[in-house]
């Protein structure tokens, strides 16, 4: 078994055991913070698709941030709001990224479709700047992985249902409807993975374009999956419901596919060559030949 | 040479000869074959240069090295703002299928090929059989030495303007289907073989009908076997929707650049963006795949349907900054929105796609309808 494989497996065991509340302890007792300082892209690829596929969200994006010393990390959403992941029960410092730490304002727990997920709503007592690079484009290719094993897991479940589930005598999967929407899903996915796969850790335009892409597919994802799966797909019976919360919560986080996709379009807009500029990160004369 | 090597050296020849080369900027064309003749010096100067050969196998007229060299020079040519001459796009279509299926056709032609000199179209289709290939009727009968073609093609790329055509044919009975065709290596100066341009709606003549009348075929001519026919063509495909869709992901993120200078929509160029970006990475999934000598398999139906979607989204963002009717005097634009909307139907339509990804990459059950 390779390296990357017998990691693979830890961490699904871990993401798997249910009973396990402290996550983060485990990642840290894992040593992630090795794995990430050894191969950054491929630890984190590895871990988030984990993470994602699991439909579990834990404080592994804090540990990503360098100096997140002891306090939970605080995620801006908007001008003076941001988001803890995995918040300890009683909350009174964050820490912000980049500047530093500060008291927390108010604790609310989230609503919408970050409801009943291990995340709050904070209000901190400072104003909240943006993350700054290089940061924030290692935690957009973070999310984008989690996304892309998120929608993974959610195509596989749809997979696997339209070719079980009967109705007018055959499989509801053998009509070409169904399969072609299915189709579009796994293009989407794909070509979501392609590119996280090629992001460099510190290229902005990439790893907005990965973060984008994979929530569009995910999205996606999620939409045909509730429509194939019908009625039961509405229930708590069903663990689709929680993905989809998942997804919608993930893609809002360090920016939407829709917000981030017009950001790229202005940035383009003011500076034409950065299509061109592509060239330099992504293509056969950036491959590492063997 | 390496790519990254072999990118600097085409960019620093293209930014040195930048006064020449004016003649070959990208600009939309009419008539066909002005248009190959136009770019025919230019395939010549980069054959001059080295740089056509490269990534070629270096006992066929090529001088070796990675096939990704390929992908860079015309990634570099698209990306400065030139046109990329016709004969490249043939070239990455119809040549690898030669060398795995008659190799001794590849190297025969591969050199005039490279200069530029040798320009090819692949005929498949007939008036009633598009989708559904295995239906085709031209038939092919054995002669004495080799096959006498007798039926009608359509919808041929550079059909009126080819030299050479890889041309399925029947030689089994009409119910043998897929398992009675073979591939043949047609010259189009053949006596018995005649072609009519097709006055397309993006303005251009660019298909052409075939029609061919008792035309002689040598057996040496035969491409992969007779009876082999449609594992040929299956074979071509994956490479017209995957790494061909290189040289297509290197016009989008151009095109996209010139929409920003036009004015583009910043949501619109983002999502055009994105597509071409998916499409990018995926292509080069691809290159690297043949380049390891690995088959593409079902892969290349999702980078043709990626491919599909970035053609649209890039005109859309084009027309974003403009106005939606179209009125542009020269027509360009209504033209190249008619070309990309065409994606999805030409190389397998998208909906013959999305049932292979289905199939072959899903597993789900086949399907009724
Ligand atoms: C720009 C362009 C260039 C081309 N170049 C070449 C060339 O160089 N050589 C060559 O041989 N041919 C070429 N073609 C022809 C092309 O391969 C055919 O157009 C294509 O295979 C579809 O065939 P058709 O046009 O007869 O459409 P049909 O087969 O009649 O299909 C019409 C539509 O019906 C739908 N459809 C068909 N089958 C199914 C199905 N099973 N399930 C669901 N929906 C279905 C699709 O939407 C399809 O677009 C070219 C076509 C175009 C537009």
């Amino acid at each position: 078994m390779t390296a990357a494989a017998a990691v693979r497996d830890t961490a699904r065991g871990l993401l798997a055991d249910e009973e396990l509340a402290d996550l983060r302890r485990e990642l840290v007792e894992l040593g992630f913070g090795e794995l990430v300082a050894e191969d950054p892209r491929e630890a984190i690829a590895l871990w988030f698709t984990e993470q994602g596929r699991a439909g579990r969200i834990t404080g592994a994006l804090d540990l990503l941030v360098d100096d997140a010393g002891a306090d939970p990390v605080l995620y801006p959403l908007c001008a003076d709001r941001g988001v803890v992941l995995d918040p300890p029960p009683t909350l009174t410092r964050v820490h912000v990224p980049g500047v530093g730490r500060a008291e927390v304002g108010q604790v609310r727990p989230a609503g919408g479709f970050a409801r009943e997920l291990p995340v709050a709503l904070v209000e901190p007592r400072a104003d909240l700047p943006d993350l700054a690079e290089p940061l924030l484009s290692r935690l957009r290719t973070a999310l984008a992985w989690e996304l892309i094993g998120a929608a993974e897991r959610i195509a596989e479940l749809t997979v696997e249902y339209v070719g079980l589930r009967e109705q007018f005598g055959s499989p509801i999967g053998t009509r070409q409807a169904v399969r072609h929407r299915l189709a579009d899903v796994r293009v989407a996915l794909e070509g979501a993975r392609v590119v996280a796969a090629r992001t460099p850790l510190d290229d902005s335009v990439l790893a907005a374009a990965a973060k984008a892409l994979a929530g569009r597919a995910a999205l996606l994802a999620c939409d045909w999956a509730l429509q194939f799966h019908g009625a039961i797909g509405f229930t708590r019976e069903h663990r689709l419901p929680h993905h989809v919360r998942q997804v919608r919560f993930l893609d809002g986080l360090l920016g939407s596919a829709a917000t981030l996709t017009t950001q790229l379009g202005t940035r383009i807009a003011a500076e034409p060559a950065v299509t061109g500029a592509v060239r330099d990160v992504l293509g056969p004369a950036a491959e590492a030949l063997p | 040479m390496n790519p990254a090597a072999f990118r600097e050296s085409v960019t620093a020849w293209l930014a040195g000869h930048a006064d020449e080369l004016e003649p070959f900027r990208a600009r939309p064309f009419t008539v066909l074959a002005e248009h190959v003749e136009r770019l025919r010096p230019f395939h010549r100067r980069l054959y001059d240069a080295g740089f056509t050969r490269a990534g070629w196998p270096a006992d066929s007229g090529g001088s070796g090295g990675s096939a990704l060299l390929r992908g860079v020079l015309y990634d570099e040519i698209l990306a400065a703002g030139y046109d990329l001459p016709r004969g490249f796009e043939f070239a990455e279509i119809i040549v690898p299928t030669l060398f795995d299926f008659a190799p001794h056709l590849a190297r025969r032609h591969l050199p005039a090929i490279l200069r530029g000199d040798l320009l090819m179209c692949q005929g498949f289709s007939e008036p009633g059989s598009g989708s559904d290939l295995g239906s085709l009727t031209t038939r092919a009968v054995p002669d004495r030495d080799g096959f006498r073609v007798t039926g009608q093609k359509t919808w041929i790329g550079n059909g009126a303007v080819a030299d050479w055509c890889l041309l399925l044919a029947r030689t089994g009975d009409r119910a043998s289907r897929h398992r009675g065709l073979t591939m043949l290596w047609i010259d189009m100066t053949s006596p018995g073989l005649s072609t009519r341009p097709i006055a397309m709606a993006d303005g251009t003549d660019e298909l052409a009908e075939l029609y061919l009348d008792d035309v002689a075929v040598p057996a040496e001519h035969v491409v992969g076997g007779v009876g082999q026919g449609w594992a040929v063509a299956m074979h071509l495909l994956q490479f017209e929707r995957s790494t061909w869709a290189w040289q297509r992901q290197a016009h989008l993120l151009a095109t996209l650049s010139t929409a920003a200078r036009e004015g583009a929509r910043p949501a619109a160029l983002g999502t055009a963006f994105l597509d071409a970006l998916a499409l990018r990475a995926l292509s080069l999934e691809a290159l690297l795949t043949t380049a390891a000598g690995h088959p593409l398999g079902p892969a290349s139906s999702v980078t043709k349907l990626v491919l599909s979607t970035a053609e649209r989204s890039a005109l859309d963002a084009r027309l974003s900054a403009g106005d939606p009717i179209l009125t542009d005097p020269a027509g360009h634009h209504a033209a190249e929105w008619f070309h990309a909307r065409s994606t999805s139907v030409f190389g397998g339509a998208a909906e013959i796609q999305r049932d292979l990804v289905a199939d072959r990459v899903l597993g789900l059950p086949r399907g009724s309808a």
